[in-house]
């Protein structure tokens, strides 16, 4: 099987040269800009000087932390924010895709809804490459992409894209949920027909059930 | 008219809140059967400690890892599997995926391990707060023992613990047990020869029950109990629900009760 690469997916994906903001539908009333990229400055010597500090703590019976390299930290904010920049364009095109679905619905043209659906498909992997900017986000991205690959291809209901068009306008206005908010999203999925329901996941469970009730979790 | 009544076991529990599928539905559909359900706290507890340990485990070994193989490999060694072909069942969940606009060749392993370990989290985060709402009533809440959930640590994994009664103190199903010295002997002498290890260590806890009144009553002694407890606590009135009928019937009808499955 061939792996389509991602800057042609990229490429597929992307209607038109538009910002972020600007895709957003016109039905939304409200829309977190993303802030600006303003990378915290630290100096080479400022970092000497700090983990220098922190090893001489350690020496003097402190925590014993590691300290974080500046490198590291620098580039997982930057990687953070790639996420999130991507994550909203990916979710102004998804929220768009749903409006003009719905608006199919009510026009009575079902290729056209079906046309749009397909197209808010196709955004779920890259949405879920995005992962890092948080769990929650990444658990509802997950829970629709599995909750659709488990109805086989069958078309999804009017109320259904709906659910998905309200949860997906959320996000956009916020993408950083943490878990138990994300699960007020699962159940809301879960109550129209789309859930987890996956029986591979109780099938790998389950072949685990002989495990000792001594064994230790943690 | 009186009002029908169920006392739910923990194969019950399990099957509604963490499996999908038939049996699930008939589960469901039998507590709906019932004018009123009773879930003990004891079947909570025993659920904590079983299956829903087993997807903390899981998903603890998937956030450790960072590998949907490393660990399936993990958990075949820890399981002692039959199935031991980690690669072809890494297809399987591949295929069982089945995502759309993903091809397979793109769905990296560290991809498929946090697609899983956010399901399992899901699931354990869901089923627990939904278990005090799988049946009409939530009874018999145990003394000796913290109902307490899960809980996020700071490196990813989630605490389960406590899993068990605290250990210090003698079990507080002990002094209501005792009293009935012949139900006691009369589970025991139903417990088939089977020769499997629950059923002597169960055997074993009500004989010291009932003839051994003075000796401590111990966390695995409780534990021991498992179906017997369902036994010796539910009420006359009601049908014991489980989808283990082959164990529960025997014990069941040593006592004059009823016990159903789905």
């Amino acid at each position: 099987m061939t792996t389509l690469p991602t800057r042609l997916m990229d490429s597929k994906l992307t209607r038109s040269e538009t910002t972020p903001a600007e895709l957003v539908d016109s039905n939304t009333t409200s829309f977190a800009s993303p802030p600006e990229t303003k990378p915290i400055m630290f100096s080479r010597e400022a970092t000497f000087t700090g983990s220098t500090s922190l090893a001489e703590f350690k020496g003097q019976g402190g925590t014993g932390a590691k300290p974080i390299s500046i490198d590291v930290l620098y580039q997982a904010r930057e990687a953070g924010s790639r996420n999130f920049n991507r994550a909203i364009e990916l979710l102004g095109l998804a929220s768009e895709s749903l409006s003009e679905a719905r608006d199919a619905i009510g026009d009575n043209d079902r290729v056209a809804c079906a046309s749009e659906l397909m197209r808010f498909e196709q955004l779920l992997q890259p949405l879920f490459e995005c992962r890092e900017i948080g769990d929650g986000f990444a658990n509802v991205i997950n829970t629709i992409h599995i909750a659709i690959a488990n109805r086989n291809g069958e078309p999804l209901t009017d109320v259904q894209i709906n659910t998905l068009w309200r949860i997906v306008r959320t996000l956009l206005n916020g993408p950083f949920l943490n878990f138990s908010e994300s699960l007020v999203f699962v159940r809301d999925l879960s109550k129209v027909g789309l859930g987890l329901n996956n029986s591979f996941f109780q099938e790998w469970a389950s072949e685990s059930s002989t495990v000792g009730t001594e064994q230790s979790v943690r | 008219m009186a009002q029908s009544k169920a006392f739910v076991d923990t194969t019950i529990l399990a099957e509604v809140l963490l499996k999908t599928g038939p049996s699930h539905e008939a589960a469901e559909k039998a507590l709906r059967l019932y004018d009123q359900t009773l879930l003990p706290v004891f079947a909570i507890k025993e659920w904590k400690r079983g299956q829903f340990n087993t997807y903390v485990l899981i998903h603890n070994y998937l956030k450790r890892t960072g590998s949907f193989s490393a660990t399936n490999i993990a958990l075949s060694r820890l399981f002692m599997r039959r199935r031991l072909q980690s690669t072809a069942f890494e297809a399987l969940g591949l295929v069982s995926l089945n995502l759309p606009s993903a091809p397979m060749a793109i769905v990296s392993d560290p991809e498929l391990a946090d697609r899983f370990r956010l399901a399992f989290k899901t699931l354990i985060y869901s089923s627990w707060e939904s278990r005090r709402s799988v049946t009409s009533d939530t009874v018999m809440d145990l003394e000796c023992y913290v109902e307490s959930g899960p809980r996020d640590q700071i490196n990813g994994e989630i605490d389960n613990r406590p899993r068990d009664c605290k250990g210090e103190q003698e079990c507080c199903l002990a002094k209501q047990l005792r009293k009935d010295k012949d139900a006691l002997i009369k589970l025991r002498d139903a417990i088939p020869p089977s020769g499997k290890t629950e059923d002597t260590r169960r055997r074993e806890a009500l004989k010291k029950l009932a003839v051994h009144p003075n000796s401590r009553f111990e966390r695995k002694d409780c534990q021991a109990l498992g179906d017997a407890y369902f036994a010796l606590f539910a009420p006359t009135d009601a049908d014991i629900l489980t989808t283990n009928i082959k164990d529960h019937l025997p014990l069941a009808i040593a006592l004059g009760k009823k016990a159903v499955s789905p």
